[in-house]
């Protein structure tokens, strides 16, 4: 069963924007795709109470890095539970220790498609059965 | 009484006188024969009064001694008293050696009528004498000996004062020397000191640039992934919407070499990065097949189209120490493989694990194409690929090297069996094992939060 859900892409390659756009579309799945360029863009949305269902971010961006943007959403109550997956193309162990120790997950690039859709997936699920419990209390 | 007897009383007393003389009375006449001798001179010689009665004084010498007496006897003739030495020849031919006391006689007219000589046995003054003789020449020897033992010693001493000159000299030489080294020292001491500043600038210089590369190495990363990010999206994409044949295989053309360029990128600079001296181990504890089962989830959904069986043999609570992410990427290049390199459309790979006193040895066997022993000595070998063609673009020939890199800065080994061509192969590496002692809390608890969102 597929799962309708928002992902927002926040990158500052349009292209990788564009494409996930592309990628991650799929009739069956009904994925609603939002992209932003930079982090100021990204908190903009969430300030306007764009929720989405899970954040695709990029670390290395110029003018706000992804760190930055992950403390901010986290500082905030009303966004510290939206999951965060990584985009990385950081070959360093900082980057790679950073973003499991922080409990988030992160992916490679350039990575599958079908890899990146497992994750969103598996997030999707997880909201799902969350949701489920708390319902059923 | 007359003068007769008065005569003959005092020639008898005078007779007993020189006869019991405790010196020899010996007479002789003008022609030196002899008149009379006393008992002295009879016991001395060994001859009796009547055999030497009228016999020449020289009668009882050797000629040597003949001519010395006769010469002496001339001076007495000077009216002079000499005392002078005769050897005489005993009766039994032994020599005596003698004191003689020589006075001329004179009749009333004054004429010269004999001599009388006073003998005395000087054989023990002459035996003292030779000894005393010797014993002067033995001194003087002895002093000569001294002498020259002085002299010697002069010598020594003249050489030895040399010597301490000499001495004294390289002694000053020496402490030039010394001093000279002393100041070599300091110097030397000084170029050190130089020598590890230098040393240390230039480590430093060399750990910056090393970090420089890095920082390069993770910036060109950076960089080159960048464009293959949407690349790789799309391309897949684009090449299944296409349905014109002819576009349909450029597509697969530009799909495959961008596969192939992506591939090269990840893992060259994976290779770059595991070379680098200042890429550091995160070690953990980690359940070897809870991590095993985890990887094999994640591996299956990539390789759609064929269809994988994987066996987990891994007993439970096989614990390592690993870097989880390096482990994972040995995983992910050694399942790639086996399904790369596999025979038919079924592929079943077997992962297993035998603990051995502290080291786990871990297996990983596939039913491939297998390798050959001359294949076997190359495979870890950096863009070594087993077809030798580097046109085939399914392979960067880094897989294994990168497999190699990993285990080896987890202190372990990795090898290959092969039973030959069609046979498949089996991949083994050692992990260090970690010793479970009673009550460790479960410690998953990292894994199952890392990457996979186990469902709740």
């Amino acid at each position: 069963m597929s799962i309708t859900g928002t992902i927002l892409v926040v990158d500052d390659n349009p292209d990788v924007i564009n494409s996930l756009k592309i990628g991650l579309e799929d009739a069956t799945r009904g994925y609603r795709i939002l992209g932003a360029e930079n982090g100021q863009k990204c908190l903009q949305m969430l300030k306007d109470n764009i929720i989405p269902d899970v954040i695709l971010l990029d670390i290395m961006m110029p003018q706000m890095s992804g760190w930055e943007v992950f403390d901010r959403i986290k500082e905030n109550p009303s966004w510290n539970t939206i999951p965060i997956i990584f985009l990385t193309a950081r070959t360093d162990r900082i980057a790679k220790n950073a973003g499991s120790f922080l409990g988030e997950d992160y992916i490679e690039k350039p990575f599958e498609i079908v890899d990146l859709e497992n994750r969103i997936e598996i997030v999707f699920q997880n909201k799902v059965s969350k949701k489920t419990l708390i319902d059923k209390k | 009484m007359d003068i007769e007897t008065a005569l003959n009383e005092s020639e008898k007393i005078y007779r007993q006188i020189v006869e019991n003389l405790n010196e020899g009375i010996w007479i002789l006449d003008n022609n030196a024969s002899t008149t009379y001798v006393n008992s002295y001179i009879t016991q001395l010689l060994g001859y009796t009064t009547n055999e030497m009665a009228g016999k020449r004084l020289f009668e009882f010498m050797d000629d040597t001694w003949t001519k010395i007496a006769e010469e002496k006897l001339k001076y007495v003739l000077q009216e002079t008293e000499r005392e002078y030495e005769f050897e005489f020849l005993r009766k039994n031919k032994t020599r005596i050696f003698t004191s003689a006391h020589i006075s001329p006689l004179f009749d009333v007219n004054g004429k010269y009528v004999g001599a009388l000589v006073g003998v005395q046995d000087i054989s023990y003054r002459k035996k003292m004498e030779s000894e005393l003789h010797d014993k002067f020449n033995r001194l003087q020897m002895s002093e000569l000996a001294t002498l020259n033992i002085m002299e010697d010693l002069q010598n020594t001493i003249e050489e030895l004062t040399k010597a301490e000159i000499q001495i004294r000299e390289k002694n000053q030489e020496l402490q030039k020397i010394n001093s000279q080294l002393t100041s070599a020292r300091e110097e030397l001491t000084i170029l050190n000191q130089n020598l590890e500043k230098k040393v240390k600038e230039r480590t430093a210089d060399v750990e910056k640039l090393l970090k420089q590369k890095d920082e390069f190495i993770s910036q060109l990363g950076h960089d080159l992934k960048t464009p293959l990010t949407p690349l790789n999206i799309l391309l897949p994409i684009v090449k299944e919407r296409e349905q014109d044949p002819q576009l349909k295989e450029h597509l697969e053309v530009i799909f495959n070499n961008i596969f192939y360029m992506k591939n090269l990128v990840i893992k060259t600079l994976a290779l770059a990065q595991l070379n680098s001296p200042n890429a550091e181990l995160l070690l953990q504890d980690i359940d070897l097949f809870i991590q095993i089962r985890d990887i094999l989830k994640m591996e299956i959904p990539l390789f759609q189209g064929k269809n994988i069986i994987f066996e987990n043999n891994i007993p439970a609570n096989t614990v390592v120490q690993i870097d989880l992410l390096q482990i994972r990427e040995l995983f992910d290049n050694l399942i790639s493989n086996a399904v790369k390199y596999s025979q038919e459309d079924e592929v079943k790979i077997t992962i297993d694990a035998k603990q051995m006193d502290d080291f786990i040895v871990v297996s990983v066997k596939d039913m491939g194409i297998g390798l050959e022993s001359d294949q076997i000595q190359h495979v870890f070998d950096e863009f070594y690929k087993v077809d030798n063609s580097r046109h085939d673009l399914q392979s960067t020939g880094l897989g294994l090297s990168i497999c190699k890199r990993i285990v080896e800065k987890h202190g372990g080994r990795i090898w290959v069996e092969s039973q030959g061509k069609g046979k498949g192969s089996t991949f083994f590496f050692t992990l260090k094992a970690h010793k479970r002692t009673n009550g460790e809390e479960n410690i998953n608890a990292n894994t199952n939060e890392l990457r996979i969102n186990t469902v709740l």
